[in-house]
């Protein structure tokens, strides 16, 4: 009998509780309640058990578990980011021994927080472990004696990091798990070993907003009980997954630029307390085991040997609880430690032990390899379960070595510094002073000393303006600095023989990100090396330093003028749209008043603006950093004047971009971003799948991100790419990136005439003739070079360029290439190679440099330079009235490439054939046509214009169909005509609104012809009435 | 209804009611942009002193209406060449100008598309369309004989053209432009007081 049978509703009628069943009830119900606790408790167990804890009786009892909070077990069900808030807060209620701290929001207002567990005592410490670690951090300061008291005091601090993927879901529960292990369990020699040795910094969520909506979608779509199918809903997430934040950025590339806000907080944070141990803990392919460190190889030259040789210890102790626990695991294979932005990776250059951990995904509750085994969740919270105590376990045994050489590191650094052959960087504020501001900044950010000379200086040869900023070497951080500033950074000779072997062989490189990352070099800025330390005035320049923009005034200015040479230019130009200031770009330079302003200028006159422009202008400034020349007269000595025909008038415009499958949500979200976050201008996203029948009407600007051709094509369908078509033709302007150029170049899209090019120098690729009968004709091979550029010669594609940064050079003659006239650095990646547009075609305003300047940072395969040269990476085509611009490289990539910033702003902007018509039709509107030789400078010396077609003329044209005296008859016929005709409009009256909206189609647009409101009954709201009823309110 | 085409009240504009016509507009424009609708204002030039039509290409601009459109009955092509050009020049691109004839040939349409005119209103829109298909078919065969595209008659010398003051044109006249009692500051003409335009320079 159980209680169930006791106190079971009756079936039929109610009947009282006789005192025999009181006797039954006092019989029975001890019984069941201890069989109850031992199912409950083994239950209890074998949860704990599978994920890698120890027995329930092991934890104090006071301390909360998971079931008690959330009501699950552990490893039973993924916990939501609130769920896991909940949870630690629970234990910082319950325990001394955790203590949680919120270090900032994330996009979407989620906590950040770190989380602090130790013994009480060090818990009830923590400011002063901070304080003294920053004492250990700078040697400077602390000599070695004092060092040595430091050491002797202080706990290893330790950082785990978890879930930086949010659909990377076992690291947030294994971070749970590992909370209450280290908080709650007693008589457990390794737990006191590690409370008494360790301070863990515990960042249990790194990206709540990711893994908010994986848990969202996987909610909606669970059914009976999970599912292991690698093709079930729940374990396939709609676009963007949940991967990346709220900006789809990966966050796991964040850590050098820094952009997001919780990259920012995280790094403001480590900075302060500067762990010795960082593990960042991942999942990664369900068909694949458990990953931990030594990290595979290249390691970036700048980690020490003995950052290196530390790894080991790690390794060694996740692989002795790994095989007590009969878990596989692999070690050195495919995670890189070159690349300096991971999260594993950018705490290792201020000193840390920096490691990746990876898991095996089950992505679900359950999950199927495709061997057909299954393993669920639990498994996987187990694997990082057990690596986050063996690390804490780690760093325990290791804490007098760790803090050694974490003290040693910060000592040889300045040591470097001070005695190597490089003394400082310094960043001559030159040019795009907006970007050097930003630099200087960010390098303060990221906890680099940085210095700013207020007087003019020279060190060597050259001298430097006042506004300059100086990086000393003889820091704590100069590896760091190293690291961020130095044009190249090298992998070893062996490791790129290997690469080149495995290229000869057609087999993958073994390069996990990019090869190129130099901060100057993606700001367009300059880093100088200089062999001896600067000397002049000098001030500190600290993270939150703001330089504000300038207005040079004058008396009665009838213009202001802003000088397009800086991002900052690019901020003023959006602000002042958004206040719907008139503003002007002046598409080729003059002097004025002994100053040269170059090409792109903005200008502002008082006459087509408020009456407060001066003080809009001087607000506008400060925000944007912009420096602003107000004049009071349009003379200029030499180049155009204001009311020159090349002084286009920048309309207010509104943009759309592409968003959801197929796009690359990474490069939707970094351009959507740099809009909306560095340029502060909205962009409306709309589905990839909505452009096919959407009405495009209203924006004059349409971005397609990357995606492959093939996939846009799909998605658009013929209707939505005639759709797309059609609204360029009628005067937009579609900004094209990476893959989505490949789409406008198809046969069917016909909006560029790109041509893809094979591989270079392949014989056999491209005389690709099959022979008759399959033989071919007899060879010797003489050699295994012979062999194996034999057997490499059928190969179609170029090899893939590895993340470099490339020098680009700008057709200068182009208004799409204002401000980027002394070249751009673009980042290519991939093997997709165009040849040039003929002058006939179009324009390639942004073109690669010659083979001997090519390469300005990371590895490139020989043949590829020679064959990347002089290739186009941003053309433009006319279309009908409209303009498509293709970026072959991305401008946003990772919203880290600031110096290609000018020119999305301008592919953007300042697209001339934006005016008023289908494309734009805002209330924003700017000149009509100008039509001069120069228009387009390449192709108007010697390129003929396109074939004249039918709708050119035809959408051009409307038919009057409002004349008093035609019958509704007539109207039809009109209409009907105006369709066929496929003209732009029928003007009908308002009688006939209703009758004729159902008659015209296609890009027929109805007019309706009313007279001028006359009295009260006909006051503009009751003229209204009847055209718009039926059409359009 | 995308579009609405509201005809300018010819006789407040005579009589300078010009803050009652601005007043109107401005809430007529008004209703058209929450209702996503462009608002076109019709003037008939050849019933106005070419003063009026600067003023009406004021008002136009002043409540920020979309486009202006140009209807004339009985003048002809270089009458309405004329006339739009010296719109678009006092438009300075913040309206879309658009002409409406009965009648329209096909090389009147391309001079005034190429002048900047956004568009045509003409009942002889059918044949229009059989010329410019006819256009189009030559220059294709062209294409096909030479091999090399036609270039653009738009890239080709510019003629200047002036435009006689006929009789199409009404007589001139230097009116004080002061709205009476409107309060609005109405500035005289600067551009030429002639309906003669000189072609390619406005």
């Amino acid at each position: 009998m159980s209680l169930c049978v006791l106190f079971s509703p009756r079936q039929k009628g109610v009947r009282r509780f006789q005192p025999a069943s009181w006797v039954a009830l006092a019989l029975v119900l001890p019984v069941f309640l201890f069989g109850l606790a031992t199912t409950l408790h083994a239950q209890d167990a074998d949860a704990y058990r599978s994920v890698g804890m120890s027995a329930p009786g092991s934890y104090d009892a006071a301390i909360p578990t998971l079931k008690q909070v959330l009501g699950f077990e552990p490893g039973q069900q993924v916990a939501t980011p609130d769920e896991m808030y909940r949870y630690l807060r629970a234990l910082e209620a319950a325990s001394p021994r955790l203590k949680v701290t919120t270090i900032g929001r994330s996009w979407e207002g989620r906590e950040l927080m770190f989380v602090y567990i130790g013994s009480e005592a060090n818990i009830a410490r923590l400011d002063d472990i901070k304080s003294k670690m920053q004492q250990l951090a700078d040697p400077r300061k602390t000599n070695a004696s004092a060092a040595r008291g430091l050491m002797n005091d202080l706990p290893a601090l330790v950082n785990l990091s978890y879930a930086v993927h949010g659909n990377e879901l076992s690291p947030g529960d294994a971070a749970l798990l590992a909370a209450y292990h280290l908080v709650a369990a007693h008589n457990d020699p390794v737990v006191d070993k590690i409370r008494a040795n360790v301070v863990v910094q515990m960042d249990p969520l790194q990206n709540p907003d990711g893994r908010n909506r994986w848990s969202n979608h996987f909610a909606q779509s669970l059914g009976l009980e999970p599912d292991a199918s690698p093709l079930s809903v729940e374990r396939n997430e709609p676009w963007p997954r949940g991967r990346s934040n709220h900006y789809l950025f990966d966050m796991n590339r964040d850590w050098l630029v820094a952009t997001q806000p919780e990259t920012r907080a995280r790094i403001q944070e480590l900075r302060q307390w500067t762990p010795l141990v960082f593990a960042d803990v991942h999942e990664m392919g369900s068909d694949s085991t458990y990953y931990f460190t030594p990290e595979a190889v290249p390691y970036n030259p700048w980690l020490t040997a003995e950052q290196r040789t530390s790894l080991d210890w790690f390794g060694q102790t996740n692989a002795r609880y790994f095989d007590r626990a009969g878990l596989r695991y692999f070690t050195r294979e495919v995670f890189d430690a070159f690349f300096p932005g991971y999260g594993a990776s950018w705490p290792a250059y201020f000193g840390a032990i920096a490691m990746t951990y990876e898991q095996a995904s089950s992505r679900g509750l359950m999950a199927r390899r495709s061997d057909g085994s299954e393993f669920p969740y639990s498994d996987t919270v187990r694997g990082q379960f057990l690596a986050s105590v063996a690390t804490c376990e780690t760093a325990a045994d290791k804490r007098a070595e760790l803090l050694q050489n974490f003290y040693d590191y910060r000592r040889t650094a300045i040591e470097d510094g001070r005695t190597g052959p490089i003394k400082e960087f310094v960043l001559p504020r030159e040019n795009d002073v907006a970007a050097v501001d930003k630099l200087a900044g960010l390098l303060a950010f990221h906890g680099l000393e940085v210095k700013k000379a207020r007087a003019v200086f020279r060190n060597g040869d050259r001298q430097y303006p006042a506004g300059s900023y100086v990086v000393p070497l003889s820091q704590p951080n100069s590896r760091l600095a190293h690291v961020l500033l130095e044009k190249q950074v090298s992998m070893d000779d062996e490791f790129l023989a290997e690469q080149e072997r495995r290229r000869a062989k057609n087999l993958r490189d073994e390069i996990y990100d990019v090869t190129a990352w130099s901060l100057p070099l993606a700001f367009n800025v300059e880093a100088v090396p200089v062999a001896a330390a600067s000397s002049g005035n000098f001030v500190d320049w600290l993270p939150d330093s703001r330089v504000e923009g300038t207005v040079r005034d004058v008396t009665n200015p009838i213009a202001y003028i802003v000088p397009w040479n800086s991002t900052a230019a690019g901020r003023f130009l959006t602000a002042a749209l958004r206040r719907d200031l008139a503003v002007f770009g002046l598409d080729k330079g003059f002097r004025q008043d002994g100053r040269d302003f170059p090409r792109g200028t903005l200008v502002l006159m008082t006459a087509d603006n408020p009456a407060d422009l001066g003080a809009i202008v001087a607000d506008l400034a400060r925000e944007s950093g912009a420096e602003v020349v107000a004049t009071n007269t349009g003379w200029v000595e030499s180049g155009i004047n204001f009311g020159s025909g090349f002084a286009r008038r920048i309309p207010k415009i509104n943009i759309a971009m592409a968003w959801d499958s197929p796009v690359s949500s990474l490069q939707a979200g970094h351009t959507r971003f740099v809009l909306e976050r560095q340029f502060g201008y909205p962009v409306t996203i709309i589905r990839t799948e909505s452009l096919s029948g959407a009405n495009l009407s209203r924006y004059q600007t349409l971005i397609l991100p990357s995606a492959s051709g093939a996939a846009y094509e799909r998605s658009l369908g013929a209707g939505g790419i005639d759709n797309l078509k059609r609204w360029v033709r009628d005067g937009g302007t579609l900004v094209a990136m990476g893959g989505a150029v490949d789409f406008l170049r198809d046969e069917k899209t016909g909006l560029l005439s790109l041509k893809k090019e094979s591989a270079a120098g392949n014989e056999s690729a491209q005389s690709n003739a099959k022979p008759a009968g399959g033989t071919v004709e007899g060879t010797m091979i003489g050699s295994e070079t012979s062999y194996l550029r034999m057997i490499g010669a059928g190969k179609q594609n170029p090899d893939d360029a590895l993340g470099v940064m490339l020098r680009g050079l700008t057709d200068t003659d182009h208004w799409l290439s204002v401000g980027a006239e002394r070249g751009v650095n673009v980042l290519y990646n991939g093997s997709t190679i165009y040849a040039p547009l003929t002058l006939a075609e179009g324009v390639n305003v942004g073109y690669l440099e010659a083979p001997d300047n090519l390469l300005q940072s990371g590895y490139l395969w020989d043949s590829l330079r020679d064959q990347l040269a002089f290739k186009p990476f941003l053309v433009t085509q006319t279309s009908g009235r409209g303009n498509v611009i293709g970026f072959i490289t991305d401008p946003t990539f990772r919203a880290m490439m600031d110096g290609n910033n000018l020119l999305f702003l301008n592919a953007v902007f300042r697209d001339r054939r934006i005016r008023a018509g289908r494309g734009a039709t805002s209330g924003y509107r700017i000149s009509a046509r100008v039509s001069t030789e120069e228009e387009t400078p390449l192709a108007g010396a010697t390129a003929a214009e396109p074939l004249p077609r039918y709708e050119d003329l035809a959408e051009w044209t409307s038919l009057p169909l409002a004349d008093a005296a035609l019958s509704e008859e007539a109207v039809f016929a009109g209409c009907k005509q105006a369709v066929e005709l496929g003209l732009g409009g029928a003007a009908v009256r308002p009688s006939d609104v209703d009758l004729a909206k159902n008659w015209v189609s296609g890009p027929v647009r109805l007019a309706c012809v009313t007279g001028f409101p006359g009295d009260p009954r006909q006051r503009p709201h009751a003229c209204m009435k009847p055209a718009m009823s039926c059409g359009v309110g | 209804v995308k579009d609405l085409v509201v005809t300018i009240n010819a006789g407040k504009l005579i009589s300078r009611k010009f803050l009652y016509l601005e007043s109107e507009l401005l809430q007529l424009a008004e209703s058209c942009r929450q209702n996503e609708a462009r608002l076109r204002v019709l003037f008939e030039p050849e019933i106005l002193q070419q003063d009026m039509v600067l003023i009406g290409v004021r008002l136009c601009k002043r409540t920020a209406v979309d486009g202006m459109d140009l209807s004339f009955r009985k003048t002809g092509a270089d009458f309405h060449l004329g006339v739009a050009r010296y719109v678009l020049h006092h438009a300075k691109g913040k309206l879309q100008v658009r002409v409406h004839c009965p009648k329209l040939d096909l090389q009147a349409a391309e001079q005034l598309r190429d002048a900047g005119v956004h568009g045509a209103v003409t009942a002889s829109a059918p044949s229009l369309m059989t010329a410019w298909k006819a256009e189009i078919a030559r220059a294709r065969r062209s294409l096909r004989s030479s091999g090399s595209r036609p270039r653009s008659r738009r890239r080709g010398p510019r003629l200047m053209r002036l435009v006689p003051a006929t009789a199409n044109c009404l007589p001139l006249s230097r009116p004080h432009l002061r709205g009476a009692g409107s309060g609005i500051q109405y500035e005289e003409p600067s551009g030429p007081l002639l309906w003669v335009v000189a072609a390619g320079k406005c």
